[in-house]
């Protein structure tokens, strides 16, 4: 199911009005908490809840066997292992069919080539849960977390709805903690935020990602054609990376949103990434949670950068690399992870020299601008890999970066002057309510209730004002899936 | 607040306030997308917006036909390739009669009926122009063509229940041709303040109009074809199709209406209201009507007549052909077909 179709708002509504009515009996609740996951999990493809099942029910005795077993580290390899080799099944195997096959007709012997993978399709949010599962296993293993007993506690925990598919990735301290006896929420948390929440995320995912997407997929689609000879590509790739920051973004803030409907804090998953002024900054700002996990669970017990610049080196390029691969099947996603591994190493030798140090001192916001505006571009080069999975297609767009004719530069999508307003006047909107303090500024009004009344009414009216322009500045028609919902 | 202090206590004070701050809010960002709008209005409002709609056509409005090409240079513009392709409507060395083909894209798409009977029909020359028009769109075609010249043996129209759903929607009754040649809708809309909150604010006509409730008739559904017509298209369709027979019969040309089942009456039993309302009302305005249902219902591999898409196979396309030429021979039109592989 997806948050923007319509059964998933009468999945939503009643789920919500029998959680409000369970309000006094905790069991009840997590019941109700449960069945809402498993129909949201289920509703196109039951079968997928088999396989969440398997991962649940897996995860749980192993998080119990660790914590009796005399040989943890053994007991945590075979759950990790376990884990790993489902998603490697589910998420891996086209691809390697696929380079099996090549290589086969490459060395001459087509007998030894497999058999193409047909339609497979991947279990949608299979990464996610895999990465709770683990996150789980470690902890317990750790010896930071108790495992939990209650195997429906447990299950709600890599199952509820609002982060299921596409994260943010919760390890137990952010979630499952909450979920214990007597801990469960029963009231909402911070009604202004979650709805601030909701109603900014979909705006950003219906009106901003989706106007993007109808803006620019024809030039992605046909960019090796001659119907795009001479467009300039880089506008393109800037809209790309607005379009998955939007989308993104947008589905952890309804994420997030929802769960502090259902009393749950969750953490952040985005921070203004694009006014990143290195790569290592964009990715304390970006996907925060994957990226912690990363650093966790792979770069910090691969020796982190305790191990001298040269280690420290690989051990990023290998985060990177793997990371890269996590989000989809194929080589041009190893190439993405890779060139951001290639910059966070670049960015570590430069920052250790003198010039660096000289114009970290002196360059003040002139040097400052020009980070950010380095950064976005080297991360702009990045996504080209991540948005066209064919090594041609995506050579074919970096040439028209530099290649193009001056009369058709801005033919198509991104000459579209409406989407461009648009985008300026959602960015001036957010200059003006960072500027007016946001919602804390409620909290330092508490003295003067006259102008506290007036904001609380122009927040929420804001709010509510802004989920309705979701609904009516959408592009109409079909609406694209998330982008995250494939990895 | 100092206002409202002696009438009401300090909660509703406050409420009060909010609700004003609410307001505020809303005709903030209400005003800023309204403007937006105007200025930039989605592509699903465009038919619309009547006089304001940036669409752009060679259409007109016609008396017989709700709409129609604005001129014959018109026509002639939009289907410059197809009649370049066609020559003088034969008038030309080739002495072989013409069966002019209308239709949609079971007609015009490559490799379709028009196709095969091209590739087929070694005594006939096949006139279409390969492009997929509404269904009044392309009755008034054949009245221009017929007053500019072309004097076909027979004239060919396919008719399913799918080329009607769109007139089901939007009556005749509902169509306004802009003055840029674009074919427009005036939209149903509610009695009162919706009704002119509709009229004067984009936001408002936008969220009618996503609501599905705009069209001139609400009730009628595309899916309840195959059971019947109802009343009101029925009545278009008799109008249409009766001002197209005054056409073709002043110019002594006979027409056949192919009625083309739909995927669904040929593979699953769906009911035939659509042709069992339409044949009669065809045969009393003095068309031939050619049924092909049975025919392709009575195929060993039914599976075997449909692409994914629902379209016809080859095999498809044979058998409709087939069945089109037997009807013919039956009024006495003998066409002579080629037989074997590769036609």
């Amino acid at each position: 199911m997806n948050f923007t179709e319509l059964p998933f708002l009468w999945l939503l509504l009643a789920v919500y009005v029998l959680w409000l009515l369970c309000r006094g009996r905790e069991r009840l609740r997590l019941g109700v908490l449960l069945a809402g996951s498993l129909v949201f999990y289920g509703y196109y493809a039951p079968w997928l809840l088999l396989l969440l099942g398997a991962y649940c029910v897996v995860g749980w005795a192993v998080g119990l066997w660790v914590a009796r077993s005399r040989r943890p580290g053994l007991v945590l390899a075979l759950g990790v292992g376990f884990n790993l080799a489902g998603l490697c099944y589910w998420k891996y195997t086209p691809l390697a069919l696929r380079t099996l096959a090549r290589l086969a007709f490459a060395l001459d012997l087509p007998h030894l080539a497999p058999p193409p993978p047909g339609d497979w399709s991947i279990p949608f949010g299979i990464s996610f849960y895999t990465f709770t599962g683990i996150a789980y296993m470690v902890e317990v293993y750790r010896g930071g977390l108790l495992p939990e007993a209650n195997l429906v506690r447990f299950t709600l925990y890599k199952a509820f709805f609002p982060q299921l598919v596409a994260g943010p990735v919760l390890r137990p301290g952010d979630f499952l903690v909450d979920l214990r006896a007597g801990r469960l929420p029963s009231l909402p948390q911070a009604p202004l935020e979650a709805t601030l929440l909701l109603a900014r995320g979909f705006f950003k995912k219906m009106v901003l990602a989706d106007r993007i997407a109808l803006a620019i997929d024809p030039f992605f689609g046909h960019v090796g054609d001659v119907s795009t000879a001479g467009v300039w590509g880089l506008p393109y790739v800037w809209l790309y990376a607005w379009q998955i920051y939007f989308d993104f973004s947008g589905y952890t803030d309804i994420a997030r949103g929802l769960g502090l409907y259902f009393g749950f804090r969750w953490p952040e998953n985005f921070d203004r990434p694009y006014l990143a002024a290195s790569v290592q900054d964009f990715w304390r700002r970006w996907h925060m949670t994957l990226s912690l996990f990363l650093r966790d669970y792979l770069y910090v017990p691969l020796g982190g950068s305790r191990r001298g610049p040269a280690r420290t080196y690989v051990n990023l390029m290998a985060t990177m690399l793997l990371g890269g691969l996590w989000h989809g099947a194929s080589w041009t996603f190893m190439l993405w992870g890779g060139l951001h591994g290639t910059f966070l190493v670049v960015s570590r030798l430069w920052s250790g020299t003198p010039p660096a140090e000289w114009l970290a001192r002196r360059g003040g916001i002139v040097w400052r601008l020009a980070c950010v505006g380095l950064t976005f571009q080297a991360v702009c080069l990045a996504w080209v890999f991540f948005r066209l999975n064919d090594l041609a297609d995506a050579g074919a767009c970096l040439a028209k970066w530099v290649s193009f004719d001056a009369g058709r530069a801005f033919a198509g999508g991104s000459g579209d002057v409406s989407l461009w307003l648009l985008l300026g006047a959602y960015a001036a909107l957010v200059i003006a309510a960072r500027r007016a303090g946001g919602l804390a500024a409620l909290e330092r009004l508490a003295s003067r209730p006259v102008l506290a009344a007036l904001a609380r009414g122009f927040a929420w009216g804001g709010c509510a004002a802004l989920l309705l322009l979701a609904l009516l500045l959408s592009p109409g028609g079909e609406r694209p899936p998330f982008i995250y919902f494939q990895f | 607040m100092t206002m409202l202090r002696p009438f009401l206590p300090v909660g509703w004070r406050r409420g009060a306030l909010s609700v004003v701050g609410g307001l505020v809010a809303a005709a903030l960002l209400g005003g800023l997308a309204e403007a937006y709008l105007r200025s930039f209005p989605p592509k699903d409002l465009h038919p619309y917006l009547g006089e304001a709609s940036p669409l752009t056509g060679p259409l007109a409005p016609n008396d017989d036909f709700g709409a129609g090409y604005r001129s014959w240079e018109a026509f002639q513009e939009t289907n410059a390739e197809a009649l370049a392709r066609f020559g003088e409507f034969g008038r030309d060395e080739d002495p072989r009669p013409i069966w002019a083909m209308f239709g949609n894209s079971f007609v015009q798409a490559p490799d379709m009926l028009a196709d095969t009977a091209r590739v087929r029909l070694t005594d006939r020359r096949i006139f279409n122009l390969g492009r997929n028009e509404p269904l009044v769109i392309r009755l008034a075609q054949i009245a221009l063509l017929l007053d500019h010249g072309l004097r076909p043996e027979r004239i060919i129209v396919e008719l399913m229940p799918l080329d009607t759903a769109p007139l089901g929607a939007h009556p005749l009754a509902t169509y306004r041709v802009t003055s840029r040649g674009a074919l427009t809708y005036e939209p149903r809309r509610p009695a009162g303040p919706g009704g002119w909150l509709i009229d004067h604010s984009r936001l408002a006509q936008t969220g009618w109009v996503r609501s599905g409730r705009e069209r001139g008739n609400l009730a009628f559904r595309p899916g309840q074809l195959n059971d019947g017509v109802p009343p009101q298209l029925l009545d278009d369709l008799r109008r249409v199709f009766g001002n197209l027979a005054r056409a073709t019969q002043a110019h002594a040309v006979p027409v056949t209406v192919v009625l083309i089942p739909s995927y669904e009456q040929v593979m699953r039993g769906a009911p035939r209201g659509f042709q069992d309302a339409l044949a009669p009302m065809l045969y009393q305005q003095g068309y031939d009507v050619c049924d092909p249902q049975a025919a392709l219902v009575r195929q060993p591999d039914r599976a075997a007549l449909f692409l994914p898409d629902k379209h016809l196979t080859p095999l498809g396309n044979r058998v409709l052909l087939d069945e089109l030429l037997d009807h013919l021979r039956g009024a006495g039109v003998n066409a002579i077909a080629a037989t074997g592989p590769g036609v």
